[in-house]
């Protein structure tokens, strides 16, 4: 859900660009916990794969289909500072070459698919604690379905806020349908990482490393 | 789609595909700017919109081209719309009946505002992008101040995205040959080990590449030629579209 051009207020833009502009100031002080800054290449092929990924889809009921969006994804494997930068590149490629997502509103959809992550991830964290596999899996999968729904709600305010529809009707319609989409994310994020992990253990967040045998 | 199919426009003879990424940038700041700051959608909105398609006319580069990569604010614009029968109508509102609906005559015509602005701008986003090459836009970029490394990850994430994508779209093929009919969890399941998949192709051919420009004298910054100075004709552009940007502004005041 990229929010166009026009569709919010001068302050509901505004202040969102100081939140995300905040956010991406403090990620780009933090990145190199993470991160060897002279390995930016692999930063701009991860955001690549992060449009790729959104290709693959699968059937969900009644002619629907679901797809991956893969913030929680890159957040986990990449830790939350350098998954922030690949967003903010994500977002700003969508905005500016592929008329998706407006260019007034990229503080605003960078606040809801990125700094979301990057807010909820200590709870990926503390739920990942006790280093079994299990514990990554299922803190990967509840990590991916409340960033989908948060940023649902987020996008909900942000609406609401500008006068673009009632809350009343869109807080509940929005948090429910992503409800469910976050499901399909959780469960392709859970996937995903357990590949991850039973093919190259060491790529899944470096910081916390999962027992051997656990 | 290949990049040298993103970009068969992008690079022509015409005055608009010769002026400076830097003045387009800013005109299409401009531009966007201008109008999403308008109250009301009407006549001053018909008329932003002539802008862009004037200039890909100008540019002889086919309109449907422009036209369809707009057409990216579709969906949310019908998202958005699905919520116009649940906006409480105001005091002294007009009802207008919508199918099987009474929509509010205010919360319409708020809709029909920002779409036709959502519209509008990414009109001239997209004859922005189909007509200057990223490369450009990406030394516009840089000449701007953006922070180099985002400018680096930038160029990389570009030029990847559609070799990355062309690499989904085989895996993608790869699973339909198979018959493959699963639906929900066990679907979805598949999917995740693709992602996965594609994540472990991407890192490694990262580590290449990587390694590649390491081996090249890589050491974290990416330097570039100077862009030539604006020539004359780019001042011209970059003053009659801040005109007409301007003009259509002050009359709709």
């Amino acid at each position: 859900m990229h929010i166009p051009d026009g569709f919010l207020s001068a302050p509901v833009a505004l202040g969102a660009f100081a939140l995300s502009g905040a956010a991406g100031a403090f990620a780009a002080r933090r990145i190199h916990e993470d991160f060897d800054e002279r390995r930016a290449p692999l930063l701009g092929v991860t955001a690549a794969f992060v449009f790729a990924a959104q290709m693959i889809n699968f059937p969900v009921a009644a002619g629907t289909s679901g797809h991956a969006m893969g913030a929680a994804f890159a957040s986990i494997v990449l830790g939350p500072y350098p998954a922030f930068m690949v967003m903010a590149v994500v977002l700003a490629l969508q905005a500016l070459m592929f008329a998706d997502g407006g260019v007034t509103a990229l503080g605003a959809n960078l606040l809801n698919m990125g700094v979301v992550c990057l807010v909820l991830y200590p709870l990926f964290a503390a739920a990942r604690a006790p280093r079994s596999r299990g514990a990554l899996l299922a803190a990967s999968a509840v990590y991916a379905w409340l960033t989908v729904v948060a940023a649902a709600i987020l996008c909900a305010v942000e609406l609401w806020l500008s006068g673009v529809v009632p809350l009343s009707a869109a807080l509940p319609a929005m948090a429910g349908v992503h409800a469910i989409i976050g499901a399909g994310e959780a469960v392709i994020t859970a996937a995903a990482v357990s590949l991850t992990l039973a093919a190259r253990p060491g790529l899944v967040n470096t910081a916390t490393p999962v027992e051997e045998g656990a | 789609m290949s990049l040298w199919e993103f970009e068969r426009h992008a690079r022509g003879a015409s005055l608009i595909h010769r002026v400076d990424a830097r003045v387009k940038l800013t005109a299409l700041l401009f531009f966007i700017l201008m109008v999403t700051s308008l109250s009301g959608a009407g006549w001053t909105m018909a008329l932003y919109a002539a802008l862009p398609l004037l200039a890909t006319g100008a540019a002889r580069v086919p309109l449907r081209i422009v036209i369809l990569r707009a057409l990216a604010v579709i969906p949310f614009a019908a998202m958005a719309g699905l919520f116009l029968p649940f906006i409480p109508p105001a005091y002294g509102d007009t009802l207008i009946p919508l199918g099987p609906f009474t929509v509010s005559g205010a919360g319409l015509a708020r809709f029909a505002e920002v779409t036709s602005k959502a519209l509008v701008c990414a009109l001239c986003v997209a004859t922005f992008s189909v007509m200057t090459p990223f490369s450009a836009t990406l030394d516009a970029l840089r000449r701007f101040g953006a922070p180099p490394a985002f400018v680096l990850t930038l160029s990389l994430a570009y030029r990847y995205l559609f070799t990355l994508r062309e690499e989904a779209a085989r895996m993608i093929r790869a699973r339909d040959a198979r018959g493959y009919a699963g639906r929900g969890l066990a679907a979805a399941m598949v999917a995740g080990g693709m992602v996965g998949a594609l994540f472990l192709r991407t890192h490694e051919r990262g580590e290449r590449i990587y390694q590649a420009m390491a081996a090249r004298g890589f050491t974290g910054a990416a330097s570039s030629m100077p862009s030539a100075p604006l020539q004359a004709a780019d001042w011209v552009f970059l003053t009659l579209s801040a005109a007409g940007i301007a003009l259509i502004r002050i009359a709709a005041l």
